[in-house]
């Protein structure tokens, strides 16, 4: 958990700076910095996740006072999913799967566990572990897919048989403490001493869910319904696999819910106390610049008496 | 006997109040506008007790450089185009790094690229609007000062 243990270093330099061994922080985190702060909340720098037991230290308590989200996928992401096993397009180019794959921060924004993040073709929820290998390998996907695999090999010339296998038993590795990771922040707390507010966007069709589609014996995923080879009549892929979003995050994972019926309870597996909930018509690498939110941001962060 | 307005006169009735209609909504057009953040919060700026702010950026926000402080990301626009950043691929367990995968660390947030602003603004509003002074770690703070700290991290690379 090195982020998180960075985190707190800092949150420590920040207070001896300040000659106030006392201070507080507030935090501004956007996108996944938010699954660093809630972490650091919970567990400081410790690293809980090669157990199974999550323990809370509440290190944010006496450190941290006011914290705000903006786009952060509390319940993961099924664009990052989608862009880990695709390749993440940046500018005209790509960064490959096997790059991605090396990197343990991009598992921890998989879609959480209860999720209902993949479907078939007509629309049923399939009952899949992501965070099992023998997924991956089932769907071919990442570096599971056999051309990404004789493209590693042939990168690494004289040793890249020796290099797949060390990637696979790290991949593997990687999806073990991203399981845990994401069960880690779903422990609900006994006590909240920090205010925690989201800040997101609802005004984008955002992917909510992949659909496995068949087709030619192949498992194809599907992120957007127009990428469909053959939809079934009557079946509305929009309203399947579409949710209101930032275009990379859901308004249902910013706010950790499984429904957007604010009259519905959030699930308890996902609970963490909001004092406070604002949205705003931008896409997610856009929200930060959102005046919009920078007012309320400013707002809520000099306001004394809340 | 009852007075009948001819067609110039219901003309001229019709023309002055869509010309109304439409001053009414140019009016109501521009008192939308934008909210001037300078204004709203200038008196808060006086608070001697507001905490610090640490502002920490989404995965791949932070610029990130080799050994030699040679940008590899975000890089430069000709990265965009021709670049699949393999370089940042992480070395795995029992490999040893070497040029193939240099060891990086973060120098910065991304603030803007090709144009596009990521983490500018918001810093130049906490700076301008709500008062806050850039601080880096390590730097003493003045009492009574509001100060804002970027977190820039390996990001994607570690967790």
């Amino acid at each position: 958990m090195t982020s998180a243990r960075q985190l707190g270093v800092l949150i420590e330099q920040i207070r001896a700076d300040h000659q106030d061994p006392a201070l507080q922080v507030d935090i501004v985190a956007h996108s996944m910095g938010g699954l660093i702060a809630r972490y650091y909340l919970s567990y400081g720098g410790q690293d809980v996740l090669n157990g199974e037991a999550f323990v809370p230290n509440y290190a944010g308590e006496h450190r941290v006072r006011r914290v705000a989200l903006l786009g952060t996928p509390n319940v993961g992401s099924v664009s990052s999913l989608h862009a880990f096993i695709s390749g993440r397009k940046i500018g005209l180019g790509t960064m490959r799967t096997e790059t991605l794959a090396t990197f343990p921060s991009v598992y921890q924004l998989f879609p959480h566990p209860l999720n209902n993040w993949i479907i078939a073709e007509d629309g049923s929820a399939l009952d899949v572990d992501l965070f099992s290998p023998d997924t991956w390998r089932r769907f071919r996907w990442s570096i599971f897919d056999p051309q990404t695999k004789r493209r590693i090999i042939a990168d690494h010339p004289q040793q890249g048989d020796h290099y797949y296998a060390a990637l696979e038993k790290e991949f593997a590795q990687q999806l073990e403490r991203a399981r845990r990771f994401v069960w880690s922040l779903t422990v609900t707390l006994e006590r909240n001493p920090w205010e925690l507010r989201v800040f997101g966007g609802d005004c984008a069709l955002t992917p909510a869910r992949i659909l496995v589609e068949e087709v030619g014996g192949a498992s194809r995923i599907r992120l957007w319904p127009h990428e469909l080879a053959q939809p079934r009549p009557g079946i509305d892929y929009d309203r399947l696999m579409l949710e209101p979003g930032d275009g990379s995050v859901t308004k249902a994972s910013l706010l950790a819910r499984d429904s957007l019926n604010p009259a519905i309870p959030r699930p308890g597996y996902s609970y963490f106390a909001v004092s406070g909930e604002m949205f705003v018509c931008e896409q997610h690498d856009r929200l930060s610049t959102n005046i919009s939110f920078q007012d309320n941001l400013l707002q809520y962060l000099l306001t004394t008496d809340l | 006997m009852q007075h009948v307005a001819g067609p110039e006169r219901i003309r001229g009735c019709c023309s002055r109040r869509a010309f109304s209609l439409v001053l009414t909504l140019l009016m109501g057009c521009a008192a939308a506008g934008q909210p001037d953040l300078a204004r709203l919060y200038a008196s808060s700026q006086s608070n001697p007790y507001q905490p610090p702010v640490i502002l920490i950026p989404g995965i791949m926000g932070s610029r990130l450089a080799d050994a030699d402080n040679r940008e590899v990301w975000v890089g430069s626009p000709a990265d965009l185009v021709f670049s699949s950043y393999a370089e940042l691929a992480l070395t795995l367990p029992g490999e040893e790094a070497g040029a193939s995968a240099p060891r990086l660390h973060p120098t910065r947030l991304t603030d803007t690229f090709a144009g596009q602003d990521f983490y500018a603004s918001i810093v130049r509003v906490f700076e301008q609007a709500g008062g806050y002074r850039r601080a880096r770690p390590g730097t003493p703070v003045a009492p009574g000062s509001a100060a804002i700290t970027n977190f820039p991290m390996t990001g994607a690379r570690t967790m």
